[in-house]
């Protein structure tokens, strides 16, 4: 288990409550540790390590994990954390924090520190808070993940915290997490599992090469690293999410024999067959409901009608207790309330599929792209999504998220969750990423389709007339379709008609330093095969600018497309947020009197993994600004940095260039 | 204030503060203009709105209750109004606190479909302990509504009920988020302890209160009745509301929460305002004066800091000095009662705070008071508000809205301002979240009501200076110079207190990254006077990269260097709500670019100056000579808080602005 780290369960974003964080342990001021406390063996030797950490803001000084297994398969996790504060903003991995919940009992925790002036103090079982992990605004209802933590005397740069934690592992698991890198570095880091004769286990490792365990007793094995780097984000443009960086190893543990590769995949898949399979067991409402939804017509016109139920009329509320984290409810309980969590969601429309004859699964998923790893067979994710079996020879253009599996079996892949994407495509964050497609024993891992570019666009139409006085005043029409839409068909669901237009009037802010907007309006906001389309008129004054008898004009009058990139040595892969191709087309009509003088030169760039466009004319009178980006990769290694700054350069470039025009 | 009474408990939410209600028996019926209604007349975008809330709160009976009737209109509302969360604070130190057997019963809920069917709430209600302390814990019990959909009508109640006597009174802050059709609050008293009630106060004193007052800011024509038993005793208390506007949520608007409708009733040991206030700034001065007392440890610290022969201006500038030496807390870290006994200090005193160098902002301002005192100077302590958080409502008789203490000292007859417990500010100044609040002052003869000091634009100022070599090909390079006086030098020399020098600097160059022309890269050489408040802060920067576009020989470059990418505020076009501006300013800029060989001025841009009515001016100034041109840029804005109706006179005034620093410099030569 990594410090202050926490497996994720099938569910979207695990968050802290800071505020309670805040309020409960602030009250540090009342804390009474006791001073010149002996510290454990472990604690001093730890703490007398040194070393050059750069300009880290702190260090784990060790991390080590210590599984027990009984000849019950019950197991427990002791954790012992100790890390150095060396900058302020250290203190923050400094906070000792044991995650446990209903079925990972705490069964220990204590807490000493070191103050930078060498006081020694071992803080009292009334000094800890518990906190509920608050994931209300993720729609989680109600979870019993929580957590013990406490505010040490001593966090100063210089002083060092300890902590010792011991945790049931929940008896449903076989598996447990190494996670040996951190946002800072680690001087020294183990984990020891200690088995019952005749026990068996296997690693698998994630984003590091494997170490061989040494095995100090008999089915006691060790693993330990030294010096283990820190991954550190802050301020990384464009970085994959973290935890698809870190290095992790996961063990499993049985009575028998642990499979390797593929077997162990399908080993997860049967298992979690089993547990969710019960639950999509609908009854006869279901079956009605569903046919009523697809009473006939082919594949596509059934699958349609159910996944618009699924994503209009079921709502987004998470309900976890105990293995509920991974468990989904029963399909007839989601329907009679009308809402669940995303394995909910997946559980329902399983169900409703089977009604109308349509076989599906589930795939659970991570929707941080890079960080479910198909190399290490564990349950991984924080999301589940689902794959619906096509049959054999079906074909239809809208079926764009398709994968095959090795069997020659073709499955549509749908997130029923996000209920802004069409059936047929999936969302943007869950493209290029890798999952697990639960079917018994053909249960296999799936790299998850990036679509094509072509499907997820934004093109951008306007046509602006200038006035000599540099007013620009024009129509705007902007078309989203995929995922390039989800986002504001998300945002204008919920939108009033004034957030709505206060949203585009944000929008032009970045681009208009002075303007008024005119008529505004959206369309096929949930119609989800149609593109969404905003359209809008806008005056601007002082657009064009002056220079003598020179009126200077950005041709590129609305939107960027660059990213903001800073010229700094790349370490770490580049991530988009998905493909795509942002499209614009203007033209603005010059005032009369007015001649063009000069215009930007044309831009046309082919990086490989994209391709930018863009040329501006002038025709009898107007100036036609044409530009395309055409995104076709997800994500980047770090040697392409060079090339997307390039590439990122040219666009900035072409955005801010201006044509001359001369007063006649 | 914390009211403690006998015999009761209080029931606290982090979201909201609920109490009360009596069950009704049966449902209300939605009428069929509910039931169909997809937007309301009354709240235009609103994503949901209170059709019936009923608030009770029965100290007689020991139980609450809580009724509500939401018609749901957006997707927006679905989401918001669908789970119902109640969260409980309950005290173990405190016996009168909400005990922890206190239960909320009774939980019972429908949705109405639009079609007027009806779909039961059979699920469960979930408790969860928030947070657990060893001394008190937070508690939440959240369910969540059957086959919500947008039209839907959704009710529910539930109640709190209480295993021993309460008397509590309530505080209805009776505006909320949406819009409130008809609402209903009712308070009945527990009749046995009317004669008399000990309460404490705000800094832990106990009176003896006889009389139950309420504070009310109502809607027009809403009324509070008071009903009496037939002993002519005040038994209950009564509220209808109708038609209840949300609370204001724009950005950049005062805090105008400190303002929400509301009735607080209290036990009140005095007859009226007054008498609270004096009551509890009395209460509140006698702690100030004995935490500033003087001691022989402030008589040494003081003649250690001051010299016999100054002037009293002068001793008061050394003891404020000394004071901004001690190790600020609240911007470091809160020690532990057993890291500060390790190292030898208790924290009753100023002597104390002095004695360990280490304190919060409240008691390094009682330690500059104890200091000033002893140096035989007239201080004074003030309580007050942060400006971004709320304003003083001296009706609502509450002490908690009070947190922040700042000081006066009446030099030469007149009364300066101070704040030495935000740290780093300037000698004779007040941070910009105290100034010209309302706040609780000592006098000599008691306490009154104090309005601080204001701000002027020339206690913040910031003067940017650039001075670059453009090349022919757009390559730029040369140094920036920022120089901050008031609340820039403030925001990064207390960055560098909370985290460090390094991690400040890494802020400011990545602020100013964000501002400069695409291209130019900006990077951090160094802070000068970080530490020092007697001095201008100083930020010193290096520039590289390019610069401008092209136009066949043209090359095209912002005039403005360190307003390229900023955007104007205030996007939208209306206001509902006054604006707050925070503290007044002054920018100056002056930016000087050398041309490299070939390039020569083609065109620079028309100066221009821009006068605001109320206390705004820009003005830019274009000129070149040689080989090179200069801009200089001045944005004054003296005022801080305007009125709905100059919103379009603001928005036009920054827009212009921003349209000004737009403007671009046309040289010829480019390659």
């Amino acid at each position: 288990m990594r410090a202050g780290g926490h497996r994720r369960r099938f569910r979207r974003h695990l968050i802290v409550p800071g505020v309670l964080l805040w309020l409960a342990t602030g009250g540090a001021r009342f804390a009474h540790a006791s001073r010149d406390a002996n510290l454990p063996d472990w604690v001093t030797q730890a703490a007398a390590s040194t070393g050059h950490w750069g300009d880290a803001r702190a260090v784990y000084l060790l991390q080590d994990t210590l599984v027990t297994v009984d000849p019950n398969g019950r197991a427990t996790e002791r954790d012992r954390i100790v890390v150095k504060i060396l900058r302020p903003e250290g203190r923050r991995n400094a906070r000792p924090i044991a995650y446990f919940s209903k079925d990972a009992r705490l069964e220990s925790f204590r807490v000493w520190s070191i103050g930078p002036d060498g006081h020694r103090y071992a803080m009292k079982d009334s000094e800890y808070v518990d906190i509920g992990l608050d994931q209300s605004g993720e729609g989680i209802l109600y979870n019993d993940e929580r957590m013990r933590t406490a505010s040490p005397p001593g966090t100063d740069p210089g002083g060092i915290v300890a902590w010792e934690e011991t945790v049931q592992i929940p008896s449903y698991m076989s598996q447990d997490e190494w996670g040996f890198q951190s946002d800072i570095p680690t001087v020294r880091t183990m984990f020891e599992i200690d088995l019952p004769p005749g026990w068996h286990q296997r690693a698998v490792w994630s984003r590091h090469e494997p170490v061989q365990p040494t095995e100090p007793m008999p089915n006691h094995f060790l693993w330990e690293l030294d010096n283990v780097p820190a991954i550190d984000l802050a301020n990384v443009s464009l970085a994959p999410d973290w935890d698809a960086l870190a290095g992790w190893m996961e063990v499993h543990y049985s009575a028998n024999p642990v499979p390797g590769g593929g077997a162990l995949w399908v080993q997860i898949g049967d298992w979690y067959e089993g547990l969710a399979s019960p639950q999509s067991e609908g009854g006869t409402d279901i079956a009605t409901e569903a046919r009523s939804l697809a009473p006939g017509g082919d594949f596509m016109t059934r699958l349609e009608n159910v996944a618009d139920f699924m994503q209009q009329q079921i709502r987004y509320v998470g309900i976890e207790v105990g293995i509920g984290g991974w468990k989904p409810h029963s399909a007839e309980e989601i329907f009679r309330n009308r809402y669940g969590d995303c394995k909910d969601k997946a559980t329902l429309m399983i169900a409703m599929l089977d009604a109308v004859g349509i076989r599906a699964t589930w795939v659970p998923v991570d929707d941080r792209r890079g960080v479910f790893d198909p190399e290490a067979p564990a349950i991984q994710g924080n999301h589940m999504i689902m794959a619906i079996q096509i049959p054999s020879g079906y074909e239809n253009p809208l079926l764009q998220a398709v994968v095959t599996t090795k069997s020659g079996q073709r499955y549509l892949i749908f997130d029923p969750t996000n209920q802004w994407v069409p059936i047929g495509q999936i969302p943007d964050y869950e493209q290029g990423g890798y999952a697990l497609l639960v079917n018994g024993t053909d249960s296999q891992v799936i790299q998850l389709p990036v679509l094509n570019p072509v499907l997820e666009a934004r093109n951008r139409t306007a046509n602006f007339q200038l006035a000599p006085d540099g007013t620009l005043t024009g129509n705007v029409t902007v078309d989203r379709t995929g995922s390039l839409a989800w986002q504001l068909r998300a945002q204008l669901s919920m939108d009033s008609n004034k957030d709505q237009r206060q949203m585009i009037e944000r929008s032009l802010q970045s681009d208009l330093s002075t303007f008024t907007l005119g008529t505004e309006s959206a369309q096929n906001i949930l119609a989800l095969q149609e593109p969404l389309t905003l359209q809008y008129q806008v005056t601007a004054p002082l657009y064009a600018k002056q220079a003598g008898n020179l009126l200077l004009v950005r041709p590129r009058v609305l939107g960027s497309d660059s990213w903001g990139l800073i010229d700094k040595p790349r370490k770490y892969p580049i991530s988009f947020e998905g493909i795509g191709t942002w499209k614009d087309e203007f033209s603005v009509k010059i005032p009369p009197g007015y001649a063009v003088d000069d215009v930007p030169d044309p831009v046309n760039m082919d990086a490989g993994f994209a391709t930018y466009r863009s040329e501006v004319k002038a025709e009898g009178g107007v100036l036609h600004y044409r530009r395309e980006l055409v995104l076709k990769q997800v994500t980047l290694p770090p040697a392409d940095y060079a090339e997307l700054m390039k590439l990122n350069a040219a666009i900035t470039t072409d955005e801010n260039s201006d044509a001359v025009l001369r007063k006649q | 204030m914390v009211r403690w009474v006998r015999c009761s408990f209080l029931i606290l939410s982090l979201l909201v503060l609920v109490r009360i209600p009596v069950l009704a028996a049966d449902w209300p019926q939605p009428t069929p203009q509910q039931l169909k209604m997809t937007f309301d007349p009354d709240a235009p975008g609103a994503p949901a709105v209170y059709l019936d809330y009923d608030e009770s709160i029965n100290d007689e009976q020991d139980f609450d209750s809580v009724f509500a009737e939401i018609k749901i209109l957006t997707e927006k509302g679905r989401e918001e109004f669908s789970d119902i969360p109640i969260m409980l604070l309950q005290d173990r130190w405190n016996p009168y606190y909400i005990p922890g057997n206190a239960q909320i019963t009774g939980i019972e809920g429908r949705t109405i479909e639009p079609d007027g069917a009806v779909v039961p709430f059979t699920g469960k209600a979930f408790k969860k302990d928030v947070v657990v302390t060893s001394g008190w814990k937070v508690t939440e019990t959240a369910f969540t509504m059957p086959q919500v959909q947008v039209g839907s009508i959704v009710e529910y109640r539930w109640e709190l009920a209480y295993p021993q006597s309460a008397m509590d009174p309530p505080d209805w802050v009776i505006q909320r988020p949406i819009f409130v059709h008809k609402a209903h609050y009712h308070y009945a008293r527990a009749d046995t302890i009317i004669n008399y009630i000990d309460i404490r106060d705000a800094q832990g004193h106990e009176h003896t209160a006889s009389r139950m007052l309420y504070y009310k800011f109502l809607p027009k024509n809403a009324k509070v009745t008071m009903l009496r038993d037939g002993n002519g005793d005040m038994t209950s208390y009564d509220l209808v509301v109708e038609n209840v506007p949300p609370i204001p949520a724009e950005d950049d608007t005062p805090p105008l929460n400190s303002f929400a409708y509301r009735v607080a009733l209290y036990y009140s040991p005095g007859g009226n305002e007054s008498d609270f206030w004096k009551i509890e700034g009395g209460s509140w001065s006698k702690d100030a004066d004995r935490f500033a007392a003087s001691s022989d440890a402030i008589k040494a610290a003081v003649a250690e800091v001051v010299s016999p022969g100054d002037s009293d201006e002068q001793k008061l500038e050394k003891i404020y000095a000394a004071v901004m030496t001690v190790d600020n807390t609240d911007f470091t870290r809160t020690h532990t009662q057993q890291e500060n006994k390790v190292e030898g200090g208790k924290t009753k005193t100023a002597a104390d705070i002095w004695a360990n160098k280490r304190g919060d902002s409240n008691q390094i301002t009682r330690l500059f008071i104890a200091m000033a005192r002893t140096a035989g100077l007239k201080a004074y302590d003030v309580i007050t508000t942060r400006r971004n958080q709320s304003i003083l409502n001296v009706g609502y008789l509450n002490w908690g809205q009070l947190s922040d203490e700042v000081a006066i000292v009446n030099l030469d007859g007149k009364d300066l301002y101070f704040d030495p417990g935000d740290r780093y500010c300037e000698f004779g100044k007040l941070g910009w979240i105290h100034a010209q609040m309302l706040g609780i002052r000592q006098t000599d003869s008691g306490t009154e009501e104090a309005t601080l000091s204001a701000q002027s634009y020339t206690d913040n100022e910031t003067f940017r200076k650039a001075d670059l070599t453009l090349g022919a090909d757009g390559s730029v390079q040369g140094q920036v110079q920022v120089i901050m006086k008031g609340v820039e030098a403030l925001r990064w020399r207390q960055d560098a207190l909370s985290n460090d020098a390094e991690k400040a600097q890494k802020d400011f160059e990545k602020a100013m990254q964000e501002r400069v022309p695409d291209g130019v890269r900006v990077k951090m050489d160094g802070f000068d006077a970080l530490t020092d408040s007697t001095s201008n802060l100083l930020a010193r920067l290096d520039v590289s990269g390019t610069m401008g576009t092209t136009a066949g020989k043209r090359l095209i470059v912002p005039a403005e260097f360190f307003e390229t990418n900023v955007k104007p505020p205030f996007a939208a076009e209306t206001r509902q709500n006054p604006i707050d501006m925070r503290y007044p300013y002054a920018q100056q800029d002056k930016v000087t670019v050398t041309l490299g060989p070939g390039l020569s001025v083609d065109s620079l841009p028309q100066g221009t100056a821009i006068p605001m009515a109320k206390g705004g001016e820009y003005k830019s100034i274009y000129s070149h000579a040689g080989g090179s041109y200069t801009a200089v840029r001045l944005l004054a804005l003296g005022n801080t808080i305007f009125t709905q109706k100059d919103y379009p006179m603001l928005r036009g005034f920054f827009q212009g602005a921003a349209a000004q620093d737009q403007e671009q410099v046309v040289l010829r030569g480019a390659k």
